[in-house]
């Protein structure tokens, strides 16, 4: 696609007109010094128990119809995600081609038909296939324990659609990779980016999608996923 | 103890029984009350819609009346909010008058607040044998806090049998002038006030506020209901009668 | 901005005191989201430390906007986005329709954005021959319905499942029936075909992050990410003053905007979106383009006394505990923002105290807005500044103004108070029955109409006194 221009003029007069309306001759060019940024002191020092994030998300998930079941190794994972999926009557499902996922499940053994997102195949046939597929399989980044989320970070092999167009995400983790509060994840993300790796996407998913437009009467699964059904190796 | 009396153009006016219930009570406490005459009126009428002016020339006659006085005891809460929240910036420009303004948002105190917070009675031995419900009116809940001291004064009342009212904090609808310039928006606010009184069956409707309970005891009698609304002060001399 | 009401506010909220079903519509929502609000703030621990760090963080970003919104934009651009500003609601428009009409796009698909409501941009889409697709649930209905939102965290509010269905039904070209599922289920077939064909997705920006040229999107639905997954070109709408500068401070902000607006810990979704898609990636957008709106927002910037209004974060909760939007609802503030929060920045985002100074009246001052504003903005005392600001202005109706002369002279000192009161007393013996006035007569209408009025005592205070002064 060819590139538009911007217009320089109208934005070295738009921040001119900011700048004024600040009292300043021009728009400021240094930082400005901040004494405390982000959450409370007090959040940030807090400590948790070492199962506290793994009962917390527990329950917070579970309090929004989520599903959080704890296995101890690959292949009761497997094992589950093929419960799961015969319980949705599944015919298809689409994986993130991650590594830890190719190491903890066999697809093989999950009865149903699957493939990979993944470069192997162009933009319309992957999109496709994701919105016709009965579930979506995804790792983790992380699960915040506090509130029940996990947050995804979308990439080539770990495609947004996967979590998002079938109407159940299936999503597998370690139970380390479940930390207390998202001040962790913001963290990472931070260095990330000093890094130059911050990913184009990062979603936080805190239960399936839903509504309460209609009379306040709550509908679950509006356009994204009516289940999130979740899965934590304690290995 | 020496305290001054702000009676409140309401109070002065329409319901000087409830002056007199309050100087009873606090002349019992030991409390020496003078009047100074110089008070007309806190100026929120015109202070709420906007006329600043005409509010400070008003106001003025408090600044003068309490120079001199240790402590100033109000029967509504809304005009020691005025006070307290509005003065210093109404005076704003007249250097005395704002420093008098200041000092006086230091010592003025709504009626119930200086029983609990000043006097520390939190029980005048009443009885008040009836089913009473209370609102709690926005500036005197949201600015000064009263809520705790009157729920301690009446929580000491033998025989007053409490039942919380719904939305207990929604404002009646009276501020100042909208129940005169958006009066249908103002019934329907006390219209739903009043609904909520008539479901806790309460015999008594008990407040800090003149002007709220003149507001609602005014459609509550459109109504015909038979609700009695009585200013805490009112309900605690009588009760001390007893 | 506004499209300006033919009526009055005052013969709008009669109007709409008259819609019973919205009122009990609105009843029933303010009470849920409310409560719901109540009980999240208390499972936060040490809630109001929380209000006063979002406070902080709101007014330092506000007060240093140009310096951020520089380095937002320079980021955007390093993350490979393109940024366009946009001074008055005409300009923003032009840029997006011409963004549009660049991509030769047919279909545009939207997620809930409050500013592109404010610049009006759907019309101008649809003037260009852009088939425009609301896909919020709430924005959906009331695109088929032809109306504008009455709440901002709640939309429909004020319409009930039968309405729904009906416009459906309409659309569908079949009966679609009148339960939750059945209508969701219909929305959710109809807007996925939409998000799978259109060329663009315009949003808005819950908040951009100024360290890294991220911009945030809170949705519950999914159609935030829907919008920015699968168009080739991304357009995000932003209010100038929606910012925060660090995911930090993000963290901060999202821990108190989901529980006060719907009382949820966080919403469903939550998304960053740094920019374009990398090119390994396959879905997600190929162009990002940020668009970063002023119209009027300066104007308001510019005023030391109303610039804590710009600290908004758009939750919603002072509509909810507003004793007068609970009454008229959303429709009768007549502008693209009611409730507190738009009765202060309506009439200075217009700049127009004459007319939508009217709005600032729409109040009892009762604080409860102010009490609940999880960044601290005192809206009832902004409120009071702007009506002082308009009579300044001299934006008053001539007898109101000679009626507060009138007070001012008799209640200026104690003697003409109390002649004064006196008049009033002796004057009103003819109505007066059991202590109280009914009579419904002019000047007293407005009250009498629906309250008795108490009589003034024969005695007062001040008299008492005296006599008691006098005997001892």
């Amino acid at each position: 696609m060819t590139k538009i221009s911007e217009n320089q003029e109208q934005e070295a007069a738009f921040l001119q007109t900011v700048a004024n309306a600040l009292g300043r001759d021009k728009p400021a060019g240094n930082a400005p010094s901040r004494k405390e940024a982000g959450p409370p002191v007090f959040w940030r020092e807090q400590k948790f128990e070492n199962e506290q994030p793994l009962e917390q998300f527990k329950a917070n998930l579970e309090n929004l119809t989520g599903k959080v079941m704890v296995v101890q190794n690959g292949q009761e994972a497997t094992n589950q995600i093929r419960v799961w999926l015969k319980s949705l009557q599944a015919k298809t499902a689409m994986l993130w081609d991650h590594p830890e996922l190719r190491k903890y499940i066999d697809v093989s053994q999950l009865g149903v038909k699957t493939s990979y997102w993944n470069a192997d195949r162009p933009r319309k046939s992957l999109i496709e296939t994701a919105e016709q597929a009965d579930a979506g399989i995804t790792w983790v980044n992380y699960a915040i324990g506090y509130t029940g989320t996990i947050a995804l970070f979308n990439s080539g092999t770990t495609g947004r659609s996967v979590s998002l167009l079938p109407p159940t995400h299936i999503a597998v983790m370690k139970k380390t990779d479940i930390v207390p509060t998202m001040s962790t994840v913001m963290r990472d993300l931070l260095e990330r980016r000093h890094q130059g790796s911050l990913p184009a996407t990062v979603d936080f998913i805190t239960g399936p999608s839903r509504t309460s437009d209609i009379e306040m009467d709550l509908s679950i699964g509006v356009h994204g996923p009516f289940r999130v059904w979740t899965i934590v190796i304690e290995e | 103890m020496k305290a001054s009396i702000f009676i409140t153009c309401i109070c002065d006016s329409f319901y000087p029984h409830v002056g007199e219930a309050m100087v009873r009570i606090l002349e019992k406490q030991g409390v020496q009350l003078d009047f100074p005459p110089e008070q007309t009126c806190c100026g929120q009428p015109a202070l709420n819609s906007g006329y600043w002016e005409d509010a400070r020339e008003v106001g003025e006659s408090l600044l003068k009346a309490f120079k001199n006085s240790e402590y100033v005891v109000a029967p509504a809460g809304s005009c020691v909010v005025a006070i307290k929240e509005h003065y210093p910036r109404m005076f704003a420009g007249h250097p005395e008058y704002q420093r008098q303004a200041q000092e006086l948002a230091g010592k003025v105190y709504e009626f119930s607040e200086f029983l609990v917070k000043v006097l520390k009675v939190e029980d005048l031995g009443a009885r008040f044998p009836q089913r009473v419900t209370y609102h709690s009116s926005c500036h005197s809940r949201r600015f000064i806090g009263v809520d705790p001291h009157v729920r301690v004064l009446l929580s000491n009342v033998r025989d007053l049998e409490y039942v919380p009212l719904t939305h207990e904090e929604a404002c009646c609808g009276f501020g100042g002038t909208f129940a005169v310039k958006q009066p249908e928006i103002s019934e329907a606010m006390v219209d739903e006030k009043v609904r909520n009184i008539l479901e806790t069956k309460a015999q008594v409707l008990v407040g800090t506020d003149l002007s709220c309970l003149m507001n609602i005891d005014g459609r509550l009698k459109k109504q015909k209901a038979d609700v009695r609304v009585m200013h805490i002060a009112q309900l605690l001399d009588e009760g001390m009668k007893t | 901005m506004s499209n300006r009401p033919s009526m009055h506010f005052r013969d709008r909220a009669v109007k709409a005191l008259k819609d019973d079903q919205m009122r009990q519509a609105v009843r029933k929502a303010v009470d849920r989201l409310s409560s719901n609000k109540d009980k999240a703030a208390q499972e936060l621990p040490n809630w109001e430390e929380w209000r006063e760090q979002a406070y902080r963080i709101r007014k330092h970003t506000v007060e240093n906007l140009d310096y951020y919104l520089s380095k937002l934009t320079e980021n955007v651009r390093k993350a490979g986005g393109q940024v366009h500003f946009a001074q008055t609601a005409e300009d923003a428009r032009t840029i997006i329709s011409g963004l549009c009409e660049h991509y030769e796009a047919k279909q545009v698909v939207k997620s809930k954005s409050m500013v592109t409501e404010e610049i009006h941009l759907n019309p101008a889409l649809e003037k260009v021959g852009i088939k425009v697709m609301e896909t919020d649930l709430a924005e959906y209905i009331l695109q088929l319905a032809g109306e504008t939102p009455s709440h901002i965290i709640v939309p429909a509010i004020h319409k009930n499942r039968q309405q729904i269905a009906e416009l459906f039904s309409k659309v569908a070209g079949e009966e679609i029936k009148s339960d939750t599922p059945s209508l969701t289920a219909f929305a959710r077939k109809i807007l996925r075909s939409s998000f799978m064909t259109a060329d663009v997705g315009i949003t808005g920006c819950n908040f951009a992050i100024a360290e890294t040229g991220s911009v945030t999107l809170v949705t519950n639905e999914g159609n935030g990410r829907l919008t920015t997954s699968l168009p080739k070109v991304v357009i995000t709408v932003m209010g100038m003053e929606r910012m925060v500068p660090t995911f930090e401070d993000l963290e901060a902000v999202l821990s108190v905007l989901p529980r006060n607006a719907t009382g949820q810990k966080l919403t469903s979704y939550i998304s960053v979106l740094n920019g374009p898609r990398r090119d390994a990636e396959t879905d997600g957008c190929e162009k990002f383009h940020l668009v970063i709106v002023d119209n009027g927002r300066s104007h308001i910037l510019a005023d030391e006394e109303y610039r804590q209004a710009l600290h908004c974060i758009r939750c919603g909760a002072c509509f909810n505990v507003c004793p007068v939007y609970r009454q008229i609802g959303g429709h009768a503030y007549g502008s693209v923002y009611g409730g507190p929060i738009g009765s202060v920045i309506t009439p200075l985002l217009e700049n127009d105290l004459a007319f939508w100074g009217e709005l600032p009246y729409a109040s009892t001052l009762c604080g409860a807005c102010g009490g609940v504003c999880p960044v601290k903005i005192p809206l009832h005392d902004l409120l009071l500044k702007l009506r002082q600001r308009r009579i300044d202005a001299g934006h008053t109706h001539v007898f109101e103004k000679f009626a507060f002369g009138m007070w001012r002279r008799f209640f200026k000192m104690p003697s003409t108070y109390k002649f004064a009161m006196k008049a009033a007393s002796i004057g009103q013996k003819p109505l007066v029955t059991n202590g109280y006035i009914q009579a419904q007569l002019p000047l007293l209408a407005n009250w009498t109409n629906s309250r008795y009025l108490p009589a003034a005592a024969d005695r007062t205070f001040r008299d008492i006194w005296e006599k008691r002064k006098n005997s001892r």
